[in-house]
């Protein structure tokens, strides 16, 4: 239970998606307008990297690795994750309503760098817990960065800064403080 | 210049998902020329077989084919740097060609391919000079070699990926200033 607690915080904090690896930035500009928005597409990054991960990692390691095959992993990477992050929307039409096109995209990329990274656990069970934490980095992160856009709402912003640009200074401050948690 | 910033500034964006990919310039410059590549298979792909093709299966076509264009790359990219560890977000090129590709002009053929090479050649372009930046500003290198190393402290937080959003930042900045100073003009 305590070696689950901590692996959680190191997803969250540590070793987070968005602020170590690099990964899914876009998500917090794009989809933090509400804090129901940002948590689901949180929840949405994680269904899905969960779902790619768990059928790309026997896949990979038992199909791909044992033949040579380890060349053709962006494609199975990229296939498996579309089938999901696009795929989902056909099974809970609901997601069509609360995400654009542009929103399920990022979710595609982000799912699909969470998976790149999980995939290379020791087990398939580590790389399940690795996949969840990862997706629970994100979601913490993208509620902090509506919080964060909140409190700036009533200052004045530079005219070229408005709009996207000033949302990704958000996120490098942010990606900075949990950077020194380290 | 209008069409080029406007180009440039939607390269940007899609640099991002990549933005693991922009910590050195040999890494970076690889992710641009994979992602060009996948831009033209692309093209090739809708230039080829289009009738062939069943407009519900188009996205996923276009899919495998982008993911085609960054396997060459990659394989290319891991015979070149002898097994770079940024590989593995090499998938990740994807996700910029699907972005590029919504932005490609329609009309004849010609006016698509000069429209998707001047996407990708903006996006390789853009992704090389960020990944000089962090480079140069991060380790005081540039392509390996020595650069301003000995007398200007490498600033270790342009390493990072909170420096890198910290340049995409002032980079989209820069383009949607004089989107719009040009918008003031006309």
């Amino acid at each position: 239970m305590y070696d689950i607690l901590m692996l959680l915080l190191a997803g969250i904090l540590v070793d987070n998606i968005i602020c170590v690896h690099g990964v899914g930035i876009t998500g917090g500009p794009l989809g933090a307008d509400t804090l129901r928005r940002s948590a689901l597409l949180g929840g949405y990054v994680t269904v899905s990297a969960l779902l790619t991960t768990a059928v790309c990692y026997p896949v990979y390691t038992y199909l791909l690795l044992p033949i040579g095959g380890g060349y053709f992993s962006t494609l199975l990477f990229v296939l498996c994750c579309a089938g999901v992050v696009f795929g989902l929307p056909a099974v809970l039409p609901r997601l069509k309503s609360w995400f654009t096109q542009n929103q399920i995209t990022v979710v595609f990329g982000t799912a699909l760098g969470i998976c790149c990274l999980a995939v290379f656990q020791q087990n398939i069970l580590y790389a399940l817990i690795a996949a969840l934490f990862y997706g629970a980095g994100l979601l913490f992160l993208m509620c902090l960065f509506f919080c964060a856009r909140l409190s700036l709402k009533p200052s004045r912003v530079p005219k070229a800064f408005s709009g996207f640009a000033i949302d990704l200074v958000i996120t490098a401050i942010i990606a900075l403080v949990i950077y020194g948690i380290r | 210049m209008r069409k080029l910033l406007n180009n440039a500034a939607y390269a940007a964006v899609a640099i991002l998902p990549v933005l693991s990919l922009t910590g050195d310039a040999v890494s970076a410059m690889c992710a641009g020329a994979a992602v060009l590549m996948a831009l033209l298979l692309m093209f090739a792909v809708t230039l080829g077989v289009p009738k062939i093709i069943p407009e519900g299966v188009k996205t996923p076509v276009l899919l495998i084919a982008a993911a085609l264009g960054v396997s060459i790359a990659q394989i290319i990219l891991v015979a070149v740097s002898q097994g770079s560890q940024s590989g593995v977000y090499m998938p990740l090129c994807c996700v910029s060609v699907l972005l590029l590709s919504g932005k490609v002009e329609s009309g004849d053929v010609m006016s698509r391919l000069l429209s998707t090479v001047r996407l990708g050649g903006v996006y390789l372009a853009l992704i090389t000079v960020v990944g000089c930046v962090r480079e140069l500003l991060g380790t005081g290198r540039l392509f390996g070699a020595s650069v301003t190393e000995g007398w200007i402290a490498p600033m270790s937080v342009f390493a990072l990926p909170a420096g890198a959003i910290f340049i995409f930042a002032v980079l989209i900045a820069v383009f949607s200033y004089h989107t719009k100073e040009e918008d003031d003009d006309v």
